[in-house]
């Protein structure tokens, strides 16, 4: 009777150990959050702050949160400015020295990529800008390849035994990555060129990567919500350039860019931009996958 | 060589001026007529002979570089261009309020909004590492526009072992929910009648060394305790310098869903006053919020309910502040996100205050503000009040417009 109740609480506490030894990772938004778990595999937990139907911009700096913070051994952060209303307040707030900018625990994915629409100047005359480039870099595939090597070093370099199932798990999702590159590049082959109109400057990354050709944007600055007099001019210039086309992130009201639509014979395509933005959306391909679809069915109409 | 053809020709003009005007005069052509020469493609004056153009020409060429240097490696940081440098500067942010008044109070107390336009606030804040072991944060605070104090200004030690984190300086004690936000955060243009009778216009924001433990729960609990050096007039002022204040806090934030929190909160501050009494403060808190994932930037819902008690025996203290002997009260509002850039709040508004042989003083107020955020930068906020004074005489009507900027890199606020 003895041996099995002291195998049970063996077995019990084996568990609780391996589940302490995994590396507990938190990310502001859940793209590295998909990144991190394609990398790290059974070796990692992996929390995200903001959910993927929510605006990356905006997220309340609430205190279980830095609960979380202050047990993580890694934050990742997109950078550029997109967590600077939440995240130094959280960090401040966790008490995790560890995770503090410049230690091994703070990951600005950001140095992976090169951002554009740096800005010369920091003017809020000219709305929500990111002096430091675009922060929508995920959106373009090549850069989420990027990423996952930063993390995939990071993870080694807080957990040098895992060194060999980062680097395994990395190489999976590259080549899974690259088959499924050249499927999407095939597919949004046929609308190279194609005008289009965005709500926010969301989708740089994208349309450079499958050379849209973004024409304006619903909001007349980035931040600043649409307003009449913009939006009338949005519909005479999408009708001068025959756009036929408005990709809205999921989490903003379209109502707006449904007039547009309706003024213009534009298709508003209401795409998710981040993982977890739609049911089923969960691993990083997903998105694109979830992205090219909607852009393809809105190209046959 | 045009310089110096400048310099000549000016020289009998120079004479003409006094002494010290003359110097001044040729420091600042000495310094533009060198801003000149230095510049790319300096011209050749028409007076100087073909021969000598030619010279110079030539002299020029000899001394330019034959090819434009490479440009820097984009990843090095330029060149510092003088041993002056602004690259550790603080991060600078001001809030500016101004104020669009009007009462029917014909002597509103100095808190209370009066007829005319005014600047209610101006605050400047620094916000920087100090090294690797201080962070450093001080606020200027210029209210009605006018004159200069430290609202705020405290040292933080970097390092926060073991869930501990330590400040000194000039703080505004987190007693209750209302006491440490700054002026152009509050929910309403003006405090609540409590918080202003316990601890006065400026609330309790003391010299004081703090510390803070993040208890090692499954929800959010921080445990505060301070020293303070007990100069809050309208609490303590103890007449000897020794005599310290300390105050204590006990805050929880409670996750009822992905959309919803509740914080409670207990506070309670001492220490002697002017007349070497014991005056004491003790509040209470309560706050939920509710902010739908889906409607994040949309919708939300704030309640929340805060009640003070206070007591500052004078005993036969002549010197006293005509502060009572008793103050107790409470205020609770509810703010409702209409759009995403509209908000509307109500309060209510509660004050007693008594003192043995007199009866007992009840103030009551209702509030109601609407707030027009186009960014989370501006604000105009159009605040309507109804205050029902003690004794039964008529109410008082006040209605404020304030306009709330901020310019900068503000840090965000605490939840």
């Amino acid at each position: 009777m003895r041996a099995p109740a002291l195998f049970l609480c063996g077995s019990v506490l084996v568990s609780a150990m391996t589940a302490e030894a995994k590396l507990r990772v938190v990310t502001t938004t859940q793209d590295p959050a998909a990144l991190t778990r394609a990398v790290g595999g059974d070796r990692v937990t992996v929390l995200s702050l903001c959910k993927g139907f929510q605006d990356p911009h905006f997220l309340d700096p609430k205190p279980s949160y830095m609960l979380e913070l202050n047990k993580a051994d890694l934050v990742e952060s997109i950078g550029l400015e997109l967590e600077v209303g939440y995240l130094p307040t959280l960090v401040s707030g966790a008490r995790n020295d560890e995770i503090h900018p410049g230690r091994p625990g703070y990951l600005d994915l950001s140095q992976f990529v090169t951002p554009t629409e740096v800005a010369g100047t920091a003017d809020r005359g000219l709305g929500d800008v990111h002096p430091s480039g675009n922060p929508h870099y995920w959106l373009d595939p090549e850069n989420g390849r990027r990423m996952a090597r930063g993390i995939a070093a990071r993870l080694t370099q807080l957990d040098p035994d895992g060194k060999d199932s980062y680097a395994k798990n990395l190489a999976a999702f590259e080549t899974a990555l690259t088959a499924k590159e050249a499927d999407w590049d095939k597919r949004m082959a046929p609308l190279k060129g194609e005008k289009i109109v965005t709500f926010h400057k969301s989708w740089s990354y994208f349309a450079d990567r499958y050379h849209l050709d973004v024409v304006g944007q619903v909001e007349p600055k980035p931040g600043i919500p649409p307003s009449p007099s913009h939006t009338l001019e949005l519909i005479k210039l999408m009708q001068a350039q025959h756009v036929k086309l408005i990709a809205l992130e999921n989490f903003y009201d379209r109502r707006v860019p449904d007039l547009i639509g309706e003024k213009t014979g534009a298709k508003v395509v209401f795409v998710p931009v981040s993982v977890g933005g739609e049911e089923g959306v969960d691993a990083y391909a997903d998105l694109f996958e979830r992205i090219i679809k909607h852009f393809e069915s809105a190209g046959k109409l | 060589m045009r310089t110096l053809v400048r310099c000549f020709d000016v020289a009998s003009f120079m004479r003409t001026l006094p002494h010290s005007q003359a110097l001044a005069a040729a420091i600042a052509l000495l310094a533009v007529s060198r801003a000149f020469a230095q510049s790319p493609e300096p011209a050749i004056d028409a007076g100087v002979s073909a021969e000598d153009q030619a010279l110079l020409k030539e002299m020029e060429a000899a001394t330019q570089p034959k090819s434009p240097p490479p440009p820097p490696p984009p990843s090095l940081p330029a060149r510092a261009a003088s041993f002056f440098s602004n690259t550790f500067n603080p991060a600078l942010s001001l809030n500016g309020l101004l104020l669009a008044s009007a009462t029917n109070d014909r002597a509103p107390a100095p808190a209370d909004p009066k007829t005319g336009l005014a600047i209610q606030e101006v605050e400047l804040q620094f916000l920087t590492n100090v090294d690797p072991y201080f962070s450093a944060n001080l606020l200027l605070s210029l209210p009605g526009g006018r004159g200069i104090e430290v609202e705020e200004g405290y040292l933080v030690v970097t390092p926060q072992p073991y869930g501990l984190s330590f400040r000194a300086g000039k703080i505004k004690a987190p007693f209750g929910r209302e006491n440490a936000i700054h002026t152009h955060a509050l929910p309403f243009v003006d405090k609540s009648l409590v918080g202003t009778a316990v601890f006065g216009e400026e609330g309790l924001n003391e010299v004081s060394v703090e510390g803070s433990y993040l208890v090692p729960l499954p929800f959010y609990t921080l445990l505060t305790v301070t020293a303070m050096n007990g100069d809050n007039e309208a609490l303590f002022a103890s007449a000897h310098g020794e005599d310290l204040a300390g105050f204590g806090n006990l805050k929880s934030v409670l996750d009822l869903s992905d959309d919803a929190t509740l914080e409670a909160g207990a506070s309670y501050a001492l220490g002697k006053n002017s007349a070497s009494l014991l005056s004491q403060a003790a509040g209470a808190h309560l706050v939920f919020k509710w902010k739908p994932a889906r409607a994040y930037t949309t919708r939300s819902l704030v309640v929340a309910v805060e009640g003070m008690l206070a007591s500052r025996p004078t005993g036969m203290d002549e010197a006293a502040p005509p502060t009572p002997p008793h103050t107790s009260g409470f205020y609770g509002y509810a703010q409702w996100q209409l759009a995403q850039r509209w908000y509307v709040t109500g309060r209510f508004d509660y004050l007693r205050t008594s003192t043995v042989g007199a009866p007992v003083d009840e103030t009551l107020r209702e509030s109601a503000i609407l707030v027009f955020a186009p960014t989370e930068f501006s604000a105009l906020r159009l605040q309507a009040s109804l205050t029902h004074p003690p004794g039964g005489g008529d109410p008082v009507i006040a209605g404020v417009l304030q306009a709330n900027f901020t310019l900068g890199a503000h840090p965000a606020h605490a939840y």
